[in-house]
């Protein structure tokens, strides 16, 4: 793969596409990623990414569009897991535990009732950038202003309720609905992130870049900055070998992801060390 | 005359069928300093959690005067809500978590948190990272959390646990300076009768129900309370009462 067929592959429209949708699904996650991951919920990633392999498997099977089945089953199911883990009866593990193993089983019942696992259904556990269409550039590019604008307008509440949840709740902050806020902002990524790289592994692009941005900044803001960035890179290199040299996508834009984090942390250590 | 900020009133809390609290009453004045005071599970954080709305109260009501909202109270947790020592907050953005929406529009906000910062002596560490800091260092930052919004009435949850004797001391010394200075009413959760009782103007003593509600000069006369702590623990608070008494005379 030398420089001019690089440039060459930007030609090609499912990679523009693809490139557009990966690297604002990574601001996206990466702006929710912070929040999630110091709150040790970056599971329900993993959790929401198993319903939506289960609501595509719906999708495929009534003939409609995934997203449109996705996003409202996906976000009633982040709420449901908030008000068990809310309840303290469960943990918030175990309650993303109990809804995940039960939308995969219900996913895989669903494959078994149109014959079994299709192709169609393969790439969204995988992830293809091929199904991406232009609508879901448009769509992806709405809701990741949306997320955005969002994390912005409420930023130094969900700021406090991350670092101290009763002192939020004590000074007045809504925190029942920022959770709520945050939960459905995360399906909504969830949803646009399988196409990029599959329901397997969509929760790396919540967990990698925020975990690999702790190890290298000092503040709150600029764990974001950073995993923004980081996060774009990946995607953006990820894309182009999986491109180039025939690779799957998923598995290179979070292989790429690890190996960013190795480097972060081993600049963490020489500045620990130095 | 020491108006009634708070008035609470039979309250009970339950967690199925155990019971934490069992009709607590008591008041407290806008000059006062109320310790709350009892031993491991006598229900101090629950009562304390109540009153701040993080628990629900099976039975029993509590009422602020009509002067006062909820956002004019500081709260200092214990120390270690968030064990995380590599949270990414500096010490300056912790201390803004403690300004409401409003407050952040003030243009000034910045000025009054250095302000803030050298009246409690952290005023060097604002850049810092808050999970590198001591202790005592982060027990100042969160007092300077709690008072930022200037609350009228600041609660603090075994705010010394963590900190050695030395600290400890000095830190109780800021809260009553904050207290007589500036006017706030203060209630403090403890385990430690003696330290408390040469602070505070009134101690509430707990064990699910109230022991003892009453002037802390008092203390030393309640046979309730004396029989609850013990002969061993009655001698050395009488002896700590009698030394202050001896002190201010």
């Amino acid at each position: 793969m030398n420089i001019t067929s690089i440039f060459n592959l930007f030609s090609y429209t499912f990679l523009q596409r693809a490139l557009i949708v990966g690297i604002l699904i990574s601001i996206s996650s990466s702006f929710l990623g912070i929040f999630l991951v110091l709150r040790k919920y970056s599971m329900i990633g993993d959790g929401l990414a198993h319903v939506s392999f289960a609501t595509v498997a719906l999708a495929l099977l009534l003939n409609q569009s995934p997203l449109l089945i996705s996003i409202p089953i996906v976000s009633l199911a982040s709420l449901l897991i908030l008000k068990l883990s809310e309840e303290n009866r469960i943990g918030g593990d175990a309650a993303i535990g109990l809804i995940s193993s039960s939308a995969v089983a219900i996913g895989v019942m669903i494959s078994s009732l149109s014959n079994g696992f299709s192709v169609d259904l393969y790439s969204y556990l995988f992830g293809s950038i091929l199904i991406i269409s232009e609508m879901d550039v448009y769509l992806s590019f709405m809701l990741s202003l949306i997320i955005v604008g969002t994390v912005l307008y409420y930023y130094r509440d969900l700021f406090a309720m991350t670092y101290d949840m009763d002192y939020a709740k004590v000074s007045g902050r809504k925190t029942q609905r920022l959770n709520q806020i945050i939960s459905l902002l995360t399906s909504i990524t969830i949803v646009l992130g399988i196409r990029v790289v599959g329901t397997m592994l969509i929760s790396s692009l919540i967990i990698f870049p925020t975990v690999s941005a702790l190890r290298i900044s000092n503040s709150f803001k600029s764990t974001i900055i950073w995993a923004v960035i980081l996060s774009s890179f990946s995607v953006f290199i990820g894309l182009i070998l999986s491109v180039g040299l025939d690779l799957p996508t998923g598995s290179s834009i979070v292989l790429i992801n690890a190996l960013v984090f190795g480097v972060c942390s081993w600049i963490s250590w020489i500045r620990r060390e130095g | 005359m020491n108006n009634k900020l708070l008035e609470v009133k039979d309250i009970s809390v339950q967690y199925g069928k155990m019971i934490a609290l069992d009709h607590i009453s008591f008041d407290l004045g806008t000059k006062d300093y109320l310790a709350i005071v009892g031993p491991n599970g006598s229900g101090k954080t629950t009562l304390m959690r109540a009153l701040l709305g993080l628990v629900d109260i099976s039975s029993g009501t509590f009422t602020f005067s009509s002067d006062f909202s909820m956002n004019q109270i500081g709260y200092l947790p214990q120390k270690g809500l968030n064990n995380d020592k590599h949270f990414p907050a500096t010490v300056y953005e912790i201390i803004m978590t403690g300004l409401s929406r409003e407050a952040l529009k003030n243009k000034n906000i910045y000025t009054e948190i250095v302000q803030l910062s050298q009246k409690l002596g952290i005023e060097d560490l604002l850049k810092k990272r808050i999970g590198y800091l001591s202790g005592g260092q982060q027990q100042r930052v969160m007092l300077a959390r709690a008072l930022i919004n200037h609350p009228r009435l600041l609660i603090l949850d075994e705010p010394t646990s963590a900190l050695d004797p030395t600290i400890r001391e000095e830190f109780y010394q800021l809260i009553k300076t904050l207290h007589d200075e500036d006017e706030v009413s203060i209630i403090l959760i403890s385990h430690d009768l003696n330290s408390v009782s040469l602070y505070a103007s009134h101690i509430l003593y707990l064990d699910q129900h109230v022991v003892y509600f009453g002037l802390s000069t008092d203390l030393c006369q309640s046979e309730e309370l004396m029989f609850q702590i013990g002969p061993q623990a009655t001698a050395a608070l009488c002896q700590v009462k009698n030394h202050e008494h001896h002190i201010h005379i």
